[in-house]
């Protein structure tokens, strides 16, 4: 029988066999671990999506600050100067035709002073009011704001008429000049201040729209981003980091070399305390995979003989054929290949230190920490440039280092976005054998920091 | 139920014509994991696998075989990607060997669950080869890209399978067949 029809013999014969199988499975079955299959992608995808997600809310988060730098700047520079500067003040009392920046500059304490009575209900009402855009808009330009006009007065406010009382906002700055910075960025950011008409017309001593520069005292703007501004002791951290190594022999001479590469992915939350001057401590939890793919290759000589014969006729008579037999050896090099691969699924408890510091007008983060841990499903043979051994299943014990360093970003009132190129070591222990594994991988992570 | 409609419902994430795939073909799916696979549990495993990857792929397939074949194809796929996986070493032998004689007539005179049984007693590589291109009539050509191998790492499997086969049926026959 020829090889086509023992084929078909063979084809006819098994390919409309069915085999039964085992209850476990079914059609139910297949569709749970269908289900199992689209929730494991389902977990993976909000991971990346988080990811891109601070990305472009860093990036916008960078925008918006950017926009709102200008108001910012002007705000603090126009304040700093009416404080420092009570002469200028005192022209703004004499001056009857005073602006709105004239009032606020009469912050002098004879204002204060001839206001006494109410001073203390003042302060009160000052801290907790809010100036609207509504209010100071309709503020004519040659508005004139009486000494008299009492910033309590609610009929005022609910009209809408005639903006913040200066003395008010006198107050607030000459008493508590803490308190401007707080409630500054709020008040710059009314879109009435963005508006250049309303800036001319008010003044409201805010800003020269006509001045395209500004003086920033030195280490004022950098220090809004200085975590040790914000208000709480506490940050919540969580960050998701990526990285790889190829693993490659170069050495030929070597019998076994490897060529693979090495992943890992790595996602922690974290508790963090500022103890000061920038340094923060904390602990959290964590989880990692650690992935491995490659092919090994053994290269070894093997010694051949080939036997060649043929026949020689010998013409001398009688006539006869002999067959002679030449045997040679040779050296061949065989090579033999195959696959490998492992992954590593671990917890741990991560101890981390971080240390924050400025460097030109970006703040950085310096990132070490400590990840004892264990594992929780390991597969495959771990491999190195020359060899490979298999992991063993039970349960081992796992001590990572990572240390990064990397800008921070303040994406919101309270969030900061860290971008860290990373080296992270991650290490195993196999209990049988004794012997520590392990492997420094590098690449790059985010991590988002919550103050709270 | 016609293929399309089996097909359009199962896309359209109909529970009736999915539960009509997998009663129509599953037995003979399951008969072809367990000649690629190892044990019935493996086979198992890459039967549900392989409806898995069925039932999310079936919008690519595009009417250009039938459906079995498709579906064939996809469970050949993934078992080979298994075996792949599992780092099974290549050896070749030499085109003597190749050429060495069988009595194939053998063969008529076994029945089916004979041979599988045979065939499921083949080593993985043999057996891998043996499926691929006696049964799924694929080429050595394409067996060697399927698997990463030689052509003719392909052809010598394929030859050492036979020649195991031959010599069970030798053993199960007492020898009566025997060249």
């Amino acid at each position: 029988m020829d090889n086509q029809r023992l084929n078909s013999e063979l084809r006819d014969k098994l390919h409309d066999l069915e085999s039964p199988f085992n209850e476990r499975v079914s059609f139910e079955a297949v569709m749970k671990k269908r289900e199992r299959k689209k929730r494991r992608a389902i977990l993976w995808i909000p991971s990346m999506v988080v990811v891109a997600g601070l990305f472009v809310v860093g990036g916008l988060g960078m925008l918006w600050v950017n926009t709102d730098q200008a108001p910012e700047k002007a705000a603090q520079t126009t304040f700093s100067k009416s404080v420092s500067k009570p002469k200028f003040a005192q022209k703004g009392i004499v001056d009857k035709n005073q602006t709105l920046t004239l009032g606020i500059a009469s912050a002098s304490p004879e204002i204060a002073s001839s206001e006494s009575s109410a001073s203390s209900e003042r302060k009160r009402a000052s801290s907790s009011r809010v100036v609207t855009p509504s209010k100071i808009e309709t503020t004519s330009p040659g508005f004139v704001i009486p000494e008299t006009t009492s910033p309590l007065m609610p009929e005022s406010i609910e009209r809408g008429a005639k903006a913040e009382s200066p003395n008010s906002i006198g107050v607030r700055i000459a008493e508590s000049p803490l308190n401007n910075e707080v409630n500054l960025p709020a008040y710059a950011h009314q879109d009435m201040l963005c508006d250049p008409q309303g800036l001319e017309s008010v003044s409201l001593g805010i800003a020269d729209p006509s001045k395209t520069h500004f003086e920033i005292p030195e280490g004022e703007y950098e220090a809004q981003w200085d975590p040790a501004r914000l208000q709480s002791k506490w940050y919540l951290e969580m960050s998701a980091t990526t990285g790889s190594r190829v693993v490659i022999n170069f050495n030929e001479d070597d019998r076994l070399s490897v060529l693979g590469n090495m992943y890992h992915a790595n996602y922690h939350a974290l508790l963090l305390k500022d103890v000061g001057s920038g340094v923060m401590l904390g602990g959290g939890l964590s989880y990692g995979e650690m992935i491995g793919t490659g092919e090994w290759r053994i290269r070894e000589y093997q010694e051949r003989m080939n036997i060649d014969s043929y026949d020689l006729v010998v013409m001398i008579p009688p006539v006869q054929t002999v067959r002679v037999y030449d045997t040679t050896f040779s050296q061949v090099r065989v090579v033999t290949t195959g696959e490998l691969a492992y992954r590593i699924d671990k917890f741990s408890i991560p101890l981390a230190a971080r240390y924050h510091f400025m460097l030109g007008k970006m703040s950085w983060r310096v990132a070490a920490q400590l990840n004892p841990g264990m594992t929780v499903k390991t597969s495959g043979d771990f491999f190195s440039n020359t060899e490979y051994a298999p992991i063993q299943s039970q349960r081992m014990l796992t001590m990572d280092a990572k240390f990064s360093v990397g800008p921070t970003i303040s994406i919101y009132k309270d969030w900061l976005l860290v971008l860290e190129p990373n080296m992270m070591h991650h290490t195993f222990r196999d209990q049988k054998s004794g012997k520590t594994n392990g492997k420094t991988l590098t690449g790059f992570g985010v991590s988002v920091l919550h103050n709270f | 139920m016609t293929e399309q409609e089996l097909v359009e419902g199962c896309i359209r994430e109909d529970r009736i014509c999915q539960r009509e795939l997998w009663n129509r073909y599953s037995k003979k799916i399951m008969s072809l994991c367990l000649r690629y696979c190892n044990s019935q549990e493996e086979a198992e495993d890459a039967l549900m696998e392989a409806y898995v990857k069925i039932y999310d792929n079936l919008s690519k397939f595009r009417f250009q075989s039938s459906l079995e074949t498709w579906m064939r194809r996809v469970a050949v796929n993934l078992c080979i990607n298994k075996i792949r996986a599992r780092k099974h070493i290549w050896t070749s032998i030499t085109d003597d060997e190749y050429r060495l004689g069988y009595n194939d007539d053998a063969f008529e005179d076994l029945q089916v669950n004979q041979i599988m049984k045979m065939v499921e007693a083949l080593p993985v590589g043999y057996r891998t080869v043996f499926n691929m291109y006696a049964i799924e009539g694929y080429s050595h050509k394409d067996i060697a890209e399927m698997l990463g191998i030689d052509e003719g790492t392909s052809r010598s499997q394929f030859a050492k399978a036979r020649k195991v086969l031959q010599q069970q049926i030798q053993k199960s026959e007492g020898g009566s067949l025997a060249s």
